[in-house]
């Protein structure tokens, strides 16, 4: 009887340790949780040529584009190229907080990876296609600090460069005059770039394998990055806004940090983004847009500004994201530990809520937050 | 006084029959693939959606029909919006409306950015009246 009572108790002991143990070893995922993490694939997607630019997809633009990106010849002191800010083996950033052209600017740069799948360009938002973005930073005077004439007076000049332009648009850049040749230089740049695309991730093969509910394949994937993926579609509410296989909106929103410029003044964010849109003659609205029909413009034309764009910015791509420190708009944070604290820890008065209730403070463990981490580390 | 006569008759068939037909038509759209009909007051709302389902992030249109069910005259303005009243904001683009026919609107621009329970809301205008139609849409 003794025996009995002290095997009873040894088993209750057993369980009641060895279960939580068994339970932080094994994450399952609901069949609704599955739907959520499927649609966050397949990778990669299907990439077609952007209709607004008549080289997009084109060999010859590709490598004119990429000549130019990586040449110093669209700055106007032969100092800087784009290669400057978006260095290839730092995933197309750079890996400091706020970049320096002619001077320093006031945002972190964004890596360039799988940019043809954007609606919006930039930070703000300020472009809504690709070359426009590419011509942006050539004719900002913090940057690259050149003007349409003097590129174009360049090119005229230069015969390897005047020989890639002819090449791509079948045309002498004598022929045409100076807007219409930073917008073709835009649109090899965008050639070129629309080519970097981050390949399958870790994330991207246990998506697969559970899809197919391949056991072997999905215990390869880290536990901790499973309880993270579990969270980031969960209790976090990353996904709202991190959606779809690009792990982004595509949209922008105030994620509570600083509105205050480093060098002074208040960053309006997307509400200075879509006033710059309305003002730009390179638009999917305007004449320089290759499709007759124009019809890609249509977020163009319905975008509104109100007082809820104030101080948003773009919910960028979580792809690679590993390699792509430091982040937000200012590069403030400096690891991705420091990001999720930053939303575990959220400071909801700063935020311009509004009476909106998207975004609220987490109070995640430490435990929880290492998770999160360790999910965010495989995409 | 004949001519005037005769206009004031041709108007008042014109009217009417312009009632006629969007009633009737107003009727039929139920019976319509992917329709879904809202009622309040004297309007009776018809919209569809182009394409079939709604996609999060992708822009899609609204075909609208308005009726009315008593002797009341048709809205002469729509507008359209939607709303997370989960999150407390709307969306980020601002659909323009185009009013095709007596009691036919066009809805173009309209695109719901992020997963969950949205409110699409149609505010049916009459002189300076507003009467607000309202449906639950849930996104996955």
């Amino acid at each position: 009887m003794q025996r009995f009572i002290q095997s009873l108790l040894t088993g209750i002991i057993f369980t009641s340790v060895a279960t939580p143990l068994l339970a932080a070893n094994n994450v399952t995922f609901s069949k609704s949780e599955k739907t959520v993490i499927s649609a966050h694939g397949p990778w990669p997607p299907k990439m077609t040529p952007d209709p607004s630019n008549r080289v997009s997809g084109n060999k010859s633009a590709i490598a004119f584009g990429k000549e130019l990106f990586r040449s110093r010849f669209l700055s106007a002191s032969r100092r800087h190229s784009c290669v400057t800010c978006h260095k290839p083996n730092r995933a197309y950033a750079d890996g400091i907080a706020r970049s320096t052209g002619v001077s320093t600017v006031d945002r972190n740069t964004i890596s360039l990876a799988n940019l043809r799948l954007n609606r919006w360009y930039g930070w703000e938002g300020g472009s809504d296609n690709l070359w426009a973005q590419s011509i942006r930073p050539i004719l900002d005077p913090r940057e690259m600090n050149a003007t349409p004439a003097l590129i174009a007076k360049r090119l005229r000049k230069d015969a390897p460069f005047s020989r890639g332009y002819q090449a791509t648009f079948k045309s002498s850049p004598n022929t045409h005059d100076d807007g219409q040749i930073i917008v073709n230089l835009g649109k090899a740049l965008a050639a070129y770039q629309e080519t970097i695309v981050t390949p399958k991730s870790s994330f991207d093969r246990f998506r697969d394998a559970l899809s197919k509910n391949d056991k072997q394949e999905t215990e390869k994937y880290p536990l901790a990055a499973k309880r993270g993926l579990k969270m980031f579609i969960g209790k976090g509410k990353c996904g709202l806004c991190h959606q779809g296989s690009n792990f982004t909106n595509g949209e922008f929103d105030d994620a509570g940090i600083r509105y205050f410029k480093a060098s002074g003044g208040i960053d309006k964010g997307r509400f200075a983004g879509i006033q710059k849109l309305k003002k730009s003659p390179h638009t999917l609205l305007g004449r320089f847009n290759d499709n007759p029909r124009k019809a890609s413009g249509i977020a163009t034309r319905h975008v509104t500004r109100s007082h809820q764009t104030w101080g948003q910015f773009r919910v960028p791509s979580l792809r690679n994201v590993l390699n792509t420190a430091p982040y937000m708009h200012d590069g403030s944070l400096a690891t991705l530990a420091d990001v999720v604290r930053h939303y575990s820890n959220l400071n909801e008065e700063r935020l311009h809520l509004d009476g909106r209730g998207l975004l609220r403070r987490l109070n995640l463990t430490d435990r929880e937050i290492a998770d999160l981490v360790a999910f965010l580390e495989t995409l | 006084m004949r001519f005037q006569s005769l206009l004031l008759a041709y108007a008042l068939i014109a009217f009417y029959s312009a009632q006629a037909t969007a009633a009737s038509e107003c009727n039929a759209t139920g019976g319509q693939h992917n329709a879904q009909q809202l009622e309040k007051g004297p309007y009776r709302l018809t919209f569809r959606t182009t394409p079939r389902n709604i996609t999060v992030g992708k822009f899609f249109d609204l075909t609208i029909s308005v009726c009315t069910t008593d002797q009341s005259p048709l809205p002469d303005g729509l507008k359209i919006d939607a709303m997370m009243p989960m999150h407390g904001h709307g969306m980020n683009y601002r659909p323009s409306v185009k009013h095709s026919a007596p009691g036919k609107f066009q809805a173009t621009g309209i695109m719901m950015h992020m997963a969950g329970s949205w409110v699409l809301r149609f505010d049916v205008r009459q002189d300076d009246k507003a009467t607000r139609l309202q449906t639950k849409i849930t996104l996955k």
